[in-house]
């Protein structure tokens, strides 16, 4: 072998005074160890020298989401030509993850400036301290504010005297369902149910086995009871408040979901699976999306309850709608029609993206200008995930004034939004896990969700 | 007779090889099909889902992320790792027994050492940056790595390195010109599985960046999982898409990767 | 010569005893693993011992985090679930793996081509392929679901009942872990010599004693190391299951590991995150120790 030989030759070579083993490293690993240090400090976190903006979008993820990169980019070149003096550097978060990572950078000493968050998590965030008031910021006028205050949402917007977060848009939920379905079993096309009661007649009716196998083919109403938060969001609550009853209250700060209205709400969400026979057992697994909207569009279910006014585009690209999405004046409904949520409020949950300033930030005016060109209302109906309009005077619009956009008008106005406590993933896991409990192991509705809602005042009440 | 024994010899492979496919074709089908299609064959194909992923330049620029982080990793892992392998297997020093402490390291799940770990980061300055990223796969990868290399340094035979030593040969070149290329399997191996680990985590890159230029594929995959929709079509072209580069790397790698982790016998 | 005097010298110290360069060998190694993985530990277990409110003030309350946990419904199923998920996953694909390592071993053409496909689940990502079977489970077209179906004639929705719920995950960790395991047992058992298979059969062994007396021990090595890696993988495996079932109907197939990352990432409790990641550490500990334990007593 020849390695021994070489070795003993560069022995001699190199050999001088016999060295300690440590320093008698080839030349070669120093300028390796330069390269690697140097490669290391040149990676250092770059200086906060440019705004920062922390968004959820993603443009690999779909069509809809590269409209909503184009229109960030558009109105960054925007902002540059307002103030030209300072750069713009963006960054991504997961959407569910975004409001956890700005509590836990700010705790980490880590800063950022403008940044989206959700109005659910709006009352957390004061609690933990990591956005400012944005009225200094925004030269706030008090006529200014008709704009948005008829939102409902607007409310757990301002906390504690402060405006945490200004909205992008305006996200709701109606129900949605199939006219060819209606005209198949004898119904009126042009007569969605009012009441709740109507709702259930009609579903039964709608419920058929087209096949003869003995099986359920088509499901009169569709509704989500899956493990996330859109159960309590958008199943529970409506009824919950139909009957009267509210999940939080704001006096004491305790959980209230146990109520008679809670357990009535529960009972009614069961005798839909169980005794009528209306709702399909799947929809109790899944996604939110799988069972509205893709049973939906598959003719699975002939109603949808909770349909979102982010899938107007699906519809539309179904052909089921024309001329709604982009809003034209000639928005008319084909096979597919919505009507509000038929119960006694109409109520249903409201929500959108905010735009927010983070505390550690740098330059606060600047936030606050930057927040301005982001809610240009023409530019924003260009962007899907911003949702409807969140600014009244584009609601005086005439493509906004058609038969078909006054009802999402309607839904917004009589919405509501979500309890402004700081738990509130926890409040919504708890209830969607005991609405789980109930529907899936039939456990009695009143004990169980006492159970649930004295687990969690236990430990988050007064917050 | 003969032929139809040999046939069915290959039906257990076949078998397996079915067992561990079948999830690939239902993504590899669903990649193809039209968006809300809820038949087992669609009726009809589309490459739309992969023109929408390729023509857009972000994944190309995840994709260069992903490769920097992975072979940045690799390089400072095989580095670090052939070192302390090579000090736990033949060198004499006290405290040596203390070696087989390295398996219980990777007990520690990385979630629970996250939040921490992102601190230390900010104070180091290191906050969303790729180093941050590379230093984190480093560090979660060492344990089993230095393990690893100790066990293929250790089944090479002594004597080559005996006889180098006594003619004179330094610790330091012994370990570089003798014994690494007598376990070229071996850094192959540890090179390919450090690869995997840093390919497919999503946790470090999405604790540690949030510049939008910083992301990897992992990230980009999840980002299908949308806030009121799941784009089913796009998110399984993008996993068959990211699984292109390491099914490539082991398909040239194969034969050293086997006999590195498995042994020299399995030809 | 003065070559010879440093070789000497070199030599006689190697030989008397401990090499000084070891330390400068293994301090890269030692450095990195002691600032970025125990220095966090020892973080997060001094977190487990405090509370820290939304607003930011710590306090210590010692051993508070543990008892609430342990006392905690929740958590004990969380726990069980995980020992479950564990010892379902190990124990339905260890014969598995070894029934198809036998098979697998005598020499083909197109193995090597069947080795680079029996890799695939472990190079897939673990998102990808949970992803992947989640959408196979779905009860509108999913195969799986309709092969279910077929089965017990009744329409299950999978991923809504905990049993099956659970058993799409195990089936999904099976499916990752089985290839890798086969290839592993396979390498070992390609070790033993065909010759002391074939004196066991004239001594009159069946298959099982066999496999009792020669391959077990034989492969002990290679099976501690399968143990290991995939217990550590069950046990600290997020991901998948979030991916599958968020957590499951209610609460029933919430192992700890999604536990843990519901709590810090989610939920934004940080204390108690840390309180679950030191007894998930003391968890695979347990496992540890008791597989050193069982492979030790068989030695003698």
């Amino acid at each position: 072998m020849n390695h021994p030989l070489a070795c003993r030759r560069t022995a001699r070579l190199t050999a001088t005074a016999p060295a300690p083993s440590i320093v008698r490293l080839r030349p070669w690993s120093y300028l390796v160890a330069l390269i690697l240090t140097a490669s290391f400090c040149s990676c250092t976190q770059p200086k906060h020298d440019r705004l920062r903006f922390t968004h959820v979008f993603d443009a690999l993820a779909g069509p809809q989401h590269a409209l909503n990169v184009e229109w960030v980019n558009n109105r960054v070149a925007a902002f540059r030509k307002l103030a030209p003096q300072i750069g713009v550097d963006l960054e991504q978060c997961k959407w569910d993850a975004i409001d956890t990572k700005c509590m836990a950078d700010f705790r980490s000493g880590i800063a950022h400036d403008v940044v989206m968050s959700s109005p659910q998590l709006l009352a957390k965030h004061n609690l933990v301290g990591d956005l400012i008031d944005l009225q200094p910021l925004l030269n706030w006028k008090r006529e200014e504010e008709s704009e948005f205050s008829w939102n409902p949402m607007w409310q757990t917007c301002r906390l504690d005297g402060k405006l945490l977060g200004m909205p992008m848009g305006a996200h709701t939920r109606v129900c949605v369902y199939n006219k060819e379905m209606f005209r198949q079993v004898g119904l009126d096309p042009e007569q969605p149910p009012r009441t709740l009661q109507e709702l259930v007649d009609y579903a039964r009716k709608l419920t058929r086995d087209l096949d003869g196998d003995g099986k359920t083919d088509v499901w009169g109403l569709g509704v989500y009871f899956g493990p996330s938060r859109a159960t309590f969001e958008i199943s529970f609550s409506p009824l919950l408040w139909h009957f009267g009853g509210k999940a939080w209250d704001e006096e004491t700060k305790q959980a209230t979901f146990a109520c008679e209205a809670g357990v009535k709400a529960v009972e009614f969400l069961r005798d839909l699976i169980y005794k009528y026979k209306v709702t399909p057992r799947w929809a109790l697994s899944g996604t939110y999306d799988d069972v509205i909207l893709r049973s939906f569009l598959n003719e699975k279910i002939a109603i949808g309850w909770g349909w979102g006014s982010y899938w107007i585009q699906a519809l539309e690209d179904a052909g089921w709608i024309d001329g709604c999405s982009p809003p034209t004046t000639e928005a008319r409904t084909l096979r597919a029609g919505i009507f509000l949520t038929p119960t006694s409020t109409h109520s249903q949950f409201v929500n959108s993206w905010t735009l927010s300033v983070h505390t550690l930030t740098a330059w606060p005016d600047i936030s606050g200008q930057f927040i301005q060109v982001l809610l240009e209302p023409n530019d924003l109906l260009k962007s899907p995930d911003a949702g409807l309009p969140s600014q009244l005077s584009v609601w005086q619009r005439p493509e906004f004034q058609t038969p078909f956009f006054q009802v999402w008008f309607e839904a917004i106005k009589t919405g509501r939004p979500m309890p402004p406590t700081g738990h509130f993933e926890e409040l919504a896991q708890s209830v969607s896990t005991a609405l789980q409990e109930i529907m899936v192991k039939n456990t009695p509705a009143t004990t169980t969700l006492q159970k649930f809602q004295q687990d969690y005042n236990n430990r988050y009440a007064g917050e | 007779m003969r032929l139809l024994q040999k046939w069915i010899l290959y039906i257990p492979y076949v078998l397996f090889s079915l067992f561990v496919l079948f999830p690939f074709f239902w993504g590899l089908r669903t990649s193809l099909a039209e968006q809300f299609d809820p038949r087992l064959i669609p009726s009809h194909f589309t490459l739309r889902h992969y023109q929408t992923l390729l023509s857009r330049p972000d994944f190309f620029l995840y994709l260069r992320n992903s490769l920097a982080i992975a072979s940045a990793s690799i390089l400072i892992t095989l580095v670090i790792s052939a070192l302390g392998g090579y000090a736990l297997a033949r060198l004499r020093f006290k405290g040596k027994s203390l070696g087989g402490l390295l398996l219980i390291l990777p007990l520690l799940p990385p979630v629970a050492i996250l939040v921490p770990l992102i601190s230390y980061f900010q104070r180091l300055r290191l906050y969303n940056t790729l180093s941050a990223v590379i230093i984190a796969n480093v560090v979660f990868s060492l344990p089993l790595t230095v393990w690893m290399m100790r066990n293929f340094i250790l089944s090479n035979p002594v004597e080559i390195e005996e006889s180098a030593r006594i003619d004179g040969c330094s610790r330091c070149r012994m370990l570089f010109s003798i014994v690494l290329p007598m376990v070229g399997p071996g850094l192959i191996a540890v090179a390919l599985f450090v690869f995997i680990n840093s390919w497919n985590t999503y946790l470090f890159a999405f604790a540690l960046t949030s510049s939008q230029s910083l992301r990897v594929i992992p990230q980009g995959i999840l980002a299908f999982l949308g806030t009121w929709g799941t784009y089913w079509g796009g998110l399984c072209a993008a996993g068959i898409l990211a699984l292109i580069p390491p099914v490539a790397l082991f398909l040239v790698f194969q034969k050293w990767f086997i006999a590195g982790v498995f042994g020299y016998q399995l030809k | 010569m003065p070559k010879r005097s440093y070789s000497n010298t070199a030599m006689v110290r190697s030989l008397r005893g401990s090499e000084p360069i070891a330390y400068a060998f293994l301090a890269p190694t030692l450095l990195l693993i002691a600032f970025f993985l125990i220095s966090p530990m020892l973080s997060g277990l001094f977190m487990s011992f405090n509370k820290t409110s939304l607003s930011g003030l710590t306090r210590f309350v010692g051993l508070r985090n543990y008892q609430f946990l342990l006392s905690e419904e929740r958590f004990l199923s969380n726990l069980q679930l995980s020992l479950l998920y564990v010892v379902c996953n190990l124990g339905i694909s260890l014969p598995l793996a070894y029934v198809s390592a036998s098979l697998l071993t005598r020499k083909m053409r197109g193995t090597v081509f069947f080795r680079s496909i029996f890799l695939l689940p472990w190079i897939v990502a673990p998102v990808v392929s949970s992803l992947l079977f989640r959408s196979m489970v779905d009860p509108a077209f999913g195969p799986l679901g309709m092969l279910l179906e077929k089965i017990t004639g009744q329409q299950h929705v999978m991923l809504a009942e905990p049993f099956w719920a659970m058993a799409t995950i195990i089936f999904h960790s099976i499916w990752r872990s089985l290839p890798f395991m086969t290839l592993f047992l396979a390498a070992g058992m390609a070790m033993i010599p065909r010759e002391f298979y074939e004196a066991a059969k004239v001594d009159g062994a069946g298959p099982w004693k066999q496999f009792c007396t020669l391959t077990l021990p034989l492969t002990k090595i290679h099976l501690l190391i399968v143990l290991l890696t995939i217990t550590l993988w069950t046990l600290q495996d997020a991901e998948t299951v979030y991916a599958l079932t968020e957590g499951g109907p209610g609460y029933s197939t919430e192992v700890m590991a999604l536990r843990l990352f519901k709590e810090s990432f989610i939920n934004f409790d940080l204390n108690r995150g840390a309180t679950l990641g030191i007894l998930l550490l003391l968890v695979g500990l347990a496992f540890m120790i008791s597989y050193a334990r069982i492979t030790a007593k068989e030695q003698d």
